[in-house]
């Protein structure tokens, strides 16, 4: 046998796959819910310093008072404009999926009107059409694939207005 | 009021990108036995053992308890933690607060990170909340390319200053033992011939992925003065945390940065940071960091930053060195890349970093880490106990 010969490094490989189911709680449970069955999108607000909560919460973590329960909630028109968008390029997996995701794809951060930020897609997908400050508006599922997840939104449409 | 705190003891791994000829247990050995022969202590003088790395990027639960034979835990006290970006940084303030409260005279941390075995970039993907926005997070790249952006609009700052901020983190690196690149980089066009990942960013711009484990050993003034002969004290820390949002709607984030820094110039009489501090180790996982970093912490006005760069001014050679290790642009072990930082500080506070010393004298050290939704984790170490 060869003294001399470099020492094999052996690893064992391991591909981990464990289910999960996250809980919702009361807050974030009511928007959800009110996505999916009535198509609506909502914010609590805190009552001290009366920025909106989205995702909705029970606290607001700055003045550390809590917020009202829905329906003492605002309304929000799922319209907004463009703060600014990515264009993923570069191959990411859904880590609920454990599955690469097709890309590229835009997504976009947007500013709703009632002054709060989303995170969400945007259906055009030519970034020579994007602009910042652009109108967008929010186009949901039919209402018979709504899962009750925030991908019941489908994504953020340029509009004109 | 809490007892004084001394750093007596330092260690590090060499850093590399994979590690196979070690397990991670071994990898903390190797810290933790530099750190002790360091200070010239045995495991037997250690009173407690706080450890510290990123959740998921190995897959392995309960880390703290494997490395019990190998960091020397047996049958002592001690405690994991984890605060993502910012765990190197938190572990050291650990160590303190054990030490500060009189609970413990001589305490060690041992952080590393072994990113070769995992995959980080999915692991970093569970950071956002698994239902609200977990599915559209696409991690580091696109922020530190949002921050470029952002940064040369604001500043005027160019894709050569970014380069510059490279030359530097290289040229450090090269001098280091510990650091992970050494790239050898001479000219600005050697940095932007590199991949472009996202506008503006450079493969070249961002932090490698690297396997790595550090050890500090901290004591009580008093134990201090007895086992060590060259203390580095240490005058200060702070933790900021905010709401763990990551879509504030502004293009970058830089409040709790400046608030760590201004909270530790407030209570230390720092008045002007490139005159009162020596040396900064600064967590920069980017070159775009760096320079919007340097702003944050006001050490220069705002849109400036790139100035100093352009000056000299940060080099190692400089009138005021940031990261003169390399840093993290050169070396990213993520859960021991805040407490390296600390490692190195002290090392250029007592003179024994080596060939990365500085040349100005080391009276004061300001180090950080940074983490996700924008943590930071700011500590101020001192060769002088008063």
């Amino acid at each position: 046998m060869d003294k001399k010969a470099s020492p094999e490094y052996l690893g064992t490989p391991n591909l981990l796959n464990l289910p999960f189911n996250w809980s919702a709680g009361p807050y974030l449970g009511k928007w959800l819910t009110e996505l999916r069955d009535n198509g609506k999108l909502w914010a609590s607000r805190c009552p001290k310093c009366q920025r909106l909560l989205l995702p909705p919460r029970i606290i607001c973590g700055i003045c550390q008072v809590r917020a009202p329960e829905w329906p003492d909630w605002v309304q929000l028109s799922g319209k907004g404009k463009l703060i600014e968008w990515e264009k993923v390029v570069a191959p990411q997996m859904n880590p609920s999926t454990g599955k690469i995701e097709p890309e590229p794809y835009i997504h976009g951060n947007i500013l709703l009107d009632e002054g709060v930020t989303f995170q969400h897609y945007l259906e055009e997908q030519d970034e020579t059409k994007l602009k910042k400050g652009a109108r967008v508006k929010m186009v949901l599922k039919p209402r018979h694939q709504r899962e009750g997840l925030v991908t019941d939104i489908l994504y953020f449409r340029l509009v004109q207005e | 009021m809490a007892n004084r705190v001394a750093i007596i003891g330092v260690g590090q791994t060499f850093h590399t990108s994979k590690r196979p000829d070690v397990c991670i247990p071994e990898l903390c050995n190797e810290a933790v036995r530099a750190a002790l022969e360091d200070a010239e202590l045995t495991i037997k003088d250690i009173d407690a053992i706080v450890v510290g790395n990123m959740e998921l990027f190995e897959g392995r639960y309960h880390q703290d308890l494997w490395q019990v034979d190998y960091v020397g835990s047996y049958h002592k006290p001690g405690f994991r933690v984890t605060t993502g970006g910012t765990t190197g940084g938190t572990l050291p303030c650990t160590a303190f607060f054990c030490a500060a409260s009189g609970v413990f005279d001589v305490v060690m941390a041992v952080t590393f990170e072994k990113q070769g075995e995992g995959d980080s970039r999915a692991a970093l993907k569970t950071v956002a909340d698994p239902i609200w926005d977990r599915w559209i997070s696409t991690g580091a790249i696109g922020t530190f390319a949002r921050l470029g952006s952002w940064y040369m609009k604001e500043s005027g700052a160019t894709e050569e200053h970014a380069a510059l901020v490279r030359l530097k983190a290289d040229k450090n690196a090269c001098l280091n033992p510990y650091a992970h690149l050494k790239l050898n980089l001479k000219t600005v066009e050697d940095v932007l011939r590199s991949e472009m990942l996202v506008p503006p960013l450079r493969k070249l711009d961002m932090c490698p992925t690297s396997e790595g484990a550090c050890a500090i050993i901290v004591a009580s003034e008093q134990k201090a003065k007895k086992l060590s002969k060259k203390p580095v004290w240490v005058k200060d820390w702070v933790e900021v945390h905010n709401e763990a949002r990551y879509n504030r709607g502004d293009p970058v984030s830089l409040e709790n940065l400046e608030k760590a820094a201004l909270t530790i110039y407030r209570r230390n009489g720092i008045t002007n940071p490139r005159r009162d501090i020596s040396v900064a180790e600064i967590y920069e996982p980017a070159t775009w960091a760096e320079l919007v970093w340097y702003e944050a912490y006001h050490f220069c006005e705002k849109g400036e930053a790139f100035r100093l760069v352009e000056k000299g001014i940060t080099e190692r050679e400089g009138e005021f060195p940031v990261n003169p290790s390399g840093g993290v642009i050169a070396t990213n072990p993520i859960g021991a890349t805040g407490m390296i930082r600390v490692a190195e500080a002290a090392l250029q506070i007592r003179g024994d970093a080596g060939a990365h010393q500085v040349s100005r004298e080391v009276k004061r050290t300001f180090t950080t880490a940074w983490g996700g939704s924008s943590w930071t984790v700011a500590h101020l170490l001192s060769k002088s106990v008063d």
